[in-house]
């Protein structure tokens, strides 16, 4: 389930397309999303992505690490990339402006299967910069809204300030059918909203598996306590997605960072069922 | 078969030179390396096996994948031009045999065109091992002395000369015009290894993943990383950025599952936070992950430089001892 890069057979995989920041909005004090532009047009037409697959973004001079591309695709929109700046090359990415140029490879991995989920409710727990993954997913049921059933959406992070795309919370709640709830593990003066960990909001939520998928986004530890609650909710193995998270350099299944077993998650990855999953973290 | 004498042998290597790139193994510094010859007189003809396996050609331990550089603000990249032909002269059939598995990986799709652009270039003239001695335990593991797998041309060293055997078209290629002449002699059997049995490994390997075995094995290990420095089918690499001024040069360089930060994210977070879990990657990998994913062909042939060049002794042989009796008992 992977899909062809631009330039087909014969184009070296580690040379990165050039792409130019178009703008970039923060999200959060550490997290900006970036939308970079392929400045090849005909790379441009030939970099079809699907929601969950990633890209391997360089920062020239610093390095290049991969990232959910976190956009939907449509012709000549940009690539939207969330960010948080935690390590040597995603520094070097907030330090660039608009108008600099970034190398792009991919798309590359698997993608979450949406056709396959079409009449199903869909629940949605992204925690801190994993919603970035889920984001594309709720976007794509708000975009198809009409082939989903209910679309319920459970955001945290550890503060307030540590929320992404609060902007786009309004498009969320207003799509018909659809909840939003948030939560954050510390709150402050302002805020009004639940103050728990996610796994004990997905309990007291009550989430039905009957003709549901749960898709699951977040730090390791957050995705196995939330699973935990899914499972304790009924929810089977097939039924819960999620996205590994691991250290990847080629993004090709040749470099050997993100080997699990026999899996390679940036080729076999980085989507797999819970039942998948579960099965390759054995093998850590 | 045909036989060509030590001094014709040495002829056709000189004339080779003219259109290849000739690598042999040498004395550098003390140490048998695969290095480019422009005589035959640097040839260690007498050498055992190369400290760092000849796969240090194909995929080198450190190699440029593009260079960037500023024209008018614009950044234009530029590959490395990879178009020498060359004669990998004098490897031991286990390295052969393990470049065979690195073209498994990296031939694979998608194709890792760095890789297919030096393997196309070539040609692998291996030299039989008449007199291995353990540690060596290629025979043990799917490999011989005298194999052919991953070889263009075998040549056995005999009282006379050196048997010639043609493996492939490209090896054929690039005999022509060497003085072979027939024999009816034929070469001599290679010395016997000690044996143990590596039978069924693969298939009892998912059944002693949580022993305590592992830990036991590693206590002593300091992480050095020299196991799959040297290992010849260790293919993890790391791709960094170096810069100079305005120019970027992306490269990449070999890696080790042993070292600790390997498969540490940006964050902190480390599936692979102990040692017994590094090792238990670097064991699994070769014994079962890559034969599920390559036709069952383990990835170790057998060479024991891990365990000729371990600081702590640990011997691969004895892990694998250790598992059957573990899986035994």
């Amino acid at each position: 389930m992977t899909s062809a890069q631009p330039g087909g057979n014969g184009r070296n995989p580690y040379v990165p397309y050039l792409a130019k920041i178009e703008n970039t909005l923060d999200l959060t004090y550490d997290v900006r999303l970036f939308r970079v532009r392929l400045i090849d047009p005909a790379v441009e037409e030939a970099f079809v992505y699907q929601p969950g697959q990633f890209a391997v973004v360089s920062a020239f001079g610093v390095g290049e690490s991969p990232f959910d591309i976190c956009s939907l695709w449509q012709p000549g929109a940009p690539l939207e990339f969330a960010i948080r700046r935690v390590g040597t090359v995603t520094s070097g990415l907030h330090a660039l402006e608009p108008g600099d140029v970034v190398g792009v490879r991919g798309p590359f991995g698997n993608w979450f299967p949406m056709e396959e989920y079409r009449g199903k409710d869909i629940i949605i727990i992204g925690g801190g910069i994993g919603m970035a993954p889920m984001r594309s997913v709720v976007n794509w049921v708000v975009e198809h809204r009409a082939d989903y059933g209910a679309l319920r959406v459970l955001n945290g992070a550890r503060s307030p300030q540590d929320l992404v795309f609060t902007n786009e919370f309004d498009l969320w709640r207003s799509s018909p059918n659809s909840e939003l709830v948030l939560t954050v593990d510390r709150g402050d003066d302002k805020w009004k909203d639940r103050v728990a960990l996610i796994p004990a909001v997905a309990t007291e939520l009550q989430y039905s598996p009957a003709n549901a998928v749960a898709f699951v986004c977040g730090p390791p530890i957050m995705i196995k306590f939330t699973v935990k609650a899914l499972q304790g909710l009924g929810f089977q193995g097939e039924q819960i997605i999620t996205t590994l998270e691991s250290k990847m350099k080629c993004g090709i299944g040749k470099c050997g960072r993100c080997n699990i077993g026999q899996s390679y998650v940036c080729l076999d990855g980085p989507v797999y069922t819970f039942a998948q999953a579960t099965q390759l973290l054995e093998e850590l | 078969m045909d036989i060509i004498t030590r001094e014709s042998l040495k002829r056709w290597l000189t004339t080779l030179m003219d259109r290849y790139q000739v690598m042999a193994p040498v004395l550098a510094e003390g140490n048998h390396l695969f290095r480019a010859i422009s005589s035959t007189d640097e040839i260690a003809w007498d050498y055992y096996n190369s400290v760092v396996p000849p796969k240090e050609l194909i995929f080198p331990l450190t190699e440029s994948l593009f260079t960037l550089e500023y024209q008018n603000g614009v950044p234009q990249i530029q590959e490395p031009v990879i178009d020498r032909q060359t004669v990998i002269f004098g490897l031991r059939p286990c390295d052969a045999r393990a470049i065979a598995m690195l073209d498994a990986s990296f031939m694979n799709d998608p194709v890792d065109v760095p890789y297919a652009r030096r393997r196309a270039l070539v040609t692998l003239v291996g030299w039989a091992c008449v007199r291995p001695e353990s540690p060596c335990f290629c025979v043990n593991i799917g490999g011989a002395p005298n194999g052919t797998q991953g070889l263009d041309v075998l040549m056995t060293e005999g009282t006379d000369g050196y048997f010639v055997e043609p493996v492939t078209e490209k090896g054929k290629a690039v005999l022509e015009g060497a003085e072979l002449k027939h024999t009816d002699a034929v070469p001599p059997e290679p010395a016997a290894l000690p044996a143990f049995s590596t039978e069924g490994l693969t298939e009892r390997l998912p059944e002693v993943f949580l022993s305590p075995m592992w830990q036991q094995q590693v206590e002593a290990c300091i992480s050095c990383k020299i196991c799959t420095f040297l290992c010849p089918t260790c293919y993890c690499f790391d791709v960094r950025d170096r810069r100079d001024g305005e120019a970027v040069e992306r490269m990449r360089c070999w890696d080790s599952c042993q070292g600790a930060h390997f498969s540490k994210i940006a964050g902190g977070y480390n599936p692979r936070a102990t040692k017994t879990a590094r090792w238990k990657q670097f064991f699994y990998h070769k014994y079962l992950y890559y034969p599920e994913r390559f036709g069952g062909v383990i990835a170790c042939v057998g060479c024991a430089r891990c365990v000729r060049k371990c600081p702590v002794n640990i011997d691969i042989r004895e892990v694998i001892q250790d598992l059957k009796e573990d899986i035994s008992a």
